[in-house]
């Protein structure tokens, strides 16, 4: 049952307590109005004076005059009393009409700016800490209000310092691992220049000697600052996915394919799954995490791929026997530049992350240290 | 126009009053039976109001205090406004002999013991109104009301439409005057 707005039961309580009670009130006074008029009907005086015998003129005149003033008084009191009983009923019905219109009126203004207060508070939890509210209405709202405004220009002030914050530091630590990433390759870069100079310097007939090897070290570096800006590229464009029906144990198979002529890699894949996904963000997804795997084993790596259905969920998992990830490393390894390889940027599982939660997949990470790490996707199977 | 209009929103407002919240009876008075005729020199109305004395009126005529039933014509002609006439039937009651007098305009007082008769007859109207042929369509609108009643003794006043729940009963109909029967 759907639950009672706060107008709602306020309203039901008030008329419960207040309307209910005036109209028991009043049935008490029309029951004790009826049980008067009754006994008035009952009394009858004239009719008993005009049997007795009336001794005198005097006597006769004192009658009169006696009836006289119980009839005038009885019929007064009638007419009184169905006053009373008819006032009663109108003033009842005009404070019942009044005491609504004027309730509904109150209710109304409280709940205005109480919708108001509720939009308002919807926008901050969603991030919008611009949102102020006019300060009008009841002092007790218009205090609210105020305090409300308050509270989301402090948010808004935090926040700006925050962003600004935030960026300075993104700039900070992208300037430090680009500094450091570019600086990796020129070293050997630079070493095999200067080494292919200072042999031109000394002995030009045997510069060719190092020649081919210097090329290679210089090509090699070159192709490590392509990598690395092509990660870059990645992590930056990774948004929205283009979903399409992909059979991920066909995916998977073509993936790993190229990796079994060196590496030890188990598939155990279950067939018939369908899954949505961008065929370009599960390429990089599986290639990443089995890159990574391949990089944790330091040697004879043992790779198990497996694929199969869980209620209604393909569940795909990267077993490695390499040395595993630390506890303490577990909550950070998909930030952005957190690694601890030698090698890379830091983004690649950052990277998948990303891509993951755009094809609204869930990565789940099990590691124990010198034992290996699994590496889980829950993604959701649909129907052709 | 706007008392008229200002007396029905009342009694509406206090008959819905009675429906919801009152056990009371009261009355509530209707005028049926409304006829207009004419003669070569009278316009004739005739009406009767029911269910108007029923309740408590016995008691009020059986205090000795006089009490005025009014009847108010109103007449409309096609070519104007012809005024108003207001009737009143008078209820008497003499406590030392136990008699009601019924005096009507126009006509003898009638005596009676008997308060069925008295109520019958206070609730009667019929009058005789002299008229011009170039009124032409006639609308005549009938309506009944009480007045407020001086007690005497008590030294007090008192409204008698609290016992029609303040409700004026009305009737309307119309006669061509030009018309030869």
């Amino acid at each position: 049952m759907r639950k009672m707005s706060l107008r709602l039961r306020i309203f039901i309580l008030f008329f419960t307590v207040s309307v209910g009670g005036l109209v028991v009130l009043n049935n008490v006074f029309q029951d004790k109005h009826n049980n008067i008029h009754d006994a008035l009907s009952k009394m009858e005086l004239s009719s008993s004076l005009r049997e007795i015998r009336q001794a005198s003129r005097e006597d006769s005149l004192k009658a009169q005059s006696l009836m006289r003033i119980y009839s005038e008084g009885k019929a007064a009191v009638n007419i009184a009393l169905s006053e009373s009983r008819i006032m009663t009923s109108l003033v009842l019905l005009i404070i019942i009409v009044l005491s609504t219109a004027i309730f509904l009126i109150v209710i109304s203004r409280i709940n205005k700016p109480l919708k108001e207060l509720k939009n308002a508070t919807d926008q901050i939890r969603q991030g919008n800490f611009s949102v102020h509210l006019s300060e009008k209405g009841m002092p007790e709202i218009r205090e609210l209000k105020s305090s409300f405004n308050f509270m989301s220009r402090e948010l808004e002030a935090v926040q700006t310092r925050l962003l600004i914050a935030e960026k300075e530091m993104i700039w900070k630590d992208l300037s430090r691992i680009l500094a450091h990433e570019i600086k990796n390759p020129l070293t050997p870069i630079q070493l095999a220049i200067q080494r292919l100079d200072e042999r031109l310097q000394t002995d030009p007939d045997t510069v060719n000697d190092i020649l081919k090897e210097s090329l290679t070290i210089i090509a090699q570096e070159v192709e490590n600052l392509r990598l690395l800006a092509q990660d870059f590229s990645q992590y930056a464009r990774a948004n929205q996915p283009a979903l399409e029906l992909l059979d991920p144990a066909e995916a998977l198979s073509e993936i790993v394919n190229s990796y079994l002529s060196n590496y030890e890699i188990k598939l155990d894949l279950a067939e018939n799954l369908l899954i949505r996904f961008d065929k370009t963000h599960f390429y990089q997804i599986i290639t990443n995490v089995l890159q990574n795997a391949i990089d944790a084993c330091e040697e004879n790596p043992k790779i198990e791929v497996k694929l199969y259905k869980e209620r209604s969920y393909a569940v795909l998992s990267i077993i490695d026997n390499g040395k595993g990830i630390a506890e303490e490393d577990l909550k950070r390894i998909f930030e952005p530049y957190f690694s601890r390889k030698t090698k890379g940027t830091g983004l690649g599982l950052a990277l998948v992350k990303k891509l993951a939660d755009v094809n609204h997949s869930i990565i789940r990470v099990k590691s124990s240290p010198g034992e290996g790490s699994n590496f889980t996707f829950i993604i959701e199977e649909k129907s052709p | 126009m706007f008392d008229a209009l200002g007396s029905k929103v009342f009694s509406t407002v206090v008959a819905l009053s009675m429906l919801l919240f009152s056990s009371f009876k009261g009355n509530d008075p209707a005028i049926s039976q409304f006829q207009l005729s004419k003669t070569d020199s009278y316009l004739y109305v005739k009406a009767q109001l029911s269910t108007a004395f029923e309740n408590d009126f016995p008691s009020i005529f059986a205090s000795g205090v006089p009490v005025n039933i009014h009847y108010d014509l109103d007449l409309r002609g096609a070519n104007g406004y012809h005024g108003k006439r207001r009737v009143t039937n008078r209820i008497s009651y003499d406590l030392a002999t136990g008699i009601y007098e019924i005096r009507k305009e126009g006509l003898p007082s009638i005596y009676s013991k008997s308060i069925s008769e008295v109520l019958h007859e206070a609730a009667h109207l019929e009058v005789a109104i002299p008229y011009n042929r170039e009124w032409g369509e006639l609308k005549v609108k009938l309506s009944a009301s009480l007045p407020k009643v001086y007690f005497k003794e008590l030294g007090k006043q008192m409204d008698l439409m609290v016992l029609w729940k303040y409700k004026k009963p009305g009737a309307s109909g119309s006669i061509d005057l030009r018309r030869l029967d």
